[in-house]
């Protein structure tokens, strides 16, 4: 298996992840940025399941692990979740854009943890 | 209607293949400073390019902010690896974790402000934001 196989897998699972992130935005059609916290939610939650199932006593392929990590990496953003931030400072109010903000982090952070938790 | 989809669909791919192949290039620890992620300068460099782009929105064509906005930069910048390696820093020391977030939300919104600023300047249009 070559550096270049894996690179390969890894950008894969990026495009795949970006897709079906683009897609979800489209089918939830809000002027609150619902669609990118749903997919920084989902993609925690994933990664957390992913690294507690890689801890455990399990054999997988290089090829299967870059693949997953290049989908969790494309199908979260921080740079839309950033960028809309700023466009609710502007076009709503600061206190929804820190909403946005630390509701993000908490629920986040939670959909990690419980990733870890109900794979460990 | 299908093939302008198939387009966008594509570009969103070929940007966010491109994005993860620099983001697992770039992903990189740095050692003694535990209030920074490894994804700190990805993250920010996404942000900057994002508003770049953003700046320049009514002037190209939707394809190119698929492919660059959506998928470069979506597939360059992660929340889940951000977060992850939140909860590695929590380990050494739980205080690195509102520090780093913080450092790299605030770095991020300032680089985003940046890349547009900058992209306005450019691109000759000189709106302040």
């Amino acid at each position: 298996m070559t550096e270049l196989y894996l690179h390969a897998m890894f950008a894969l699972g990026g495009g795949l992840g970006a897709v079906l992130r683009h897609w979800l935005a489209l089918r939830i059609n809000h002027d609150l940025p619902f669609a990118t916290l749903l997919v920084n939610v989902l993609g925690s939650l994933l990664l957390g399941l992913w690294i507690g199932y890689l801890g455990g006593p399990v054999d997988i392929g290089e090829e299967q692990k870059r693949l997953v990590f290049g989908f969790c990496g494309g199908f979260t953003t921080f740079s839309s979740f950033a960028y809309q931030s700023l466009e609710l400072h502007r076009e709503r109010t600061l206190v929804l854009a820190a909403g946005n903000i630390v509701i993000s982090m908490v629920l986040c952070w939670c959909a990690l943890w419980l990733g870890l938790y109900l794979i460990t | 209607m299908a093939k302008p989809r198939i387009l966008m669909f594509l570009a969103v791919f070929t940007g966010g293949a491109a994005g993860s192949l620099v983001r697992e290039a770039f992903s990189l620890e740095i050692p003694g400073l535990p209030f920074l992620t490894a994804t700190f300068g990805i993250n920010i460099a996404a942000c900057f390019v994002l508003g770049w782009l953003y700046s320049v929105r009514h002037r190209v064509h939707a394809h190119v902010l698929h492919l660059g906005a959506v998928g470069f930069c979506g597939g360059l910048s992660t929340f889940s690896s951000f977060v992850a390696e939140l909860e590695r820093l929590a380990i050494g020391n739980i205080w690195s974790v509102p520090a780093a977030a913080g450092l790299e939300i605030a770095f991020g919104l300032a680089a985003a402000v940046i890349g547009e600023n900058l992209g306005r300047r450019v691109h000759g249009d000189r709106h302040r934001i």
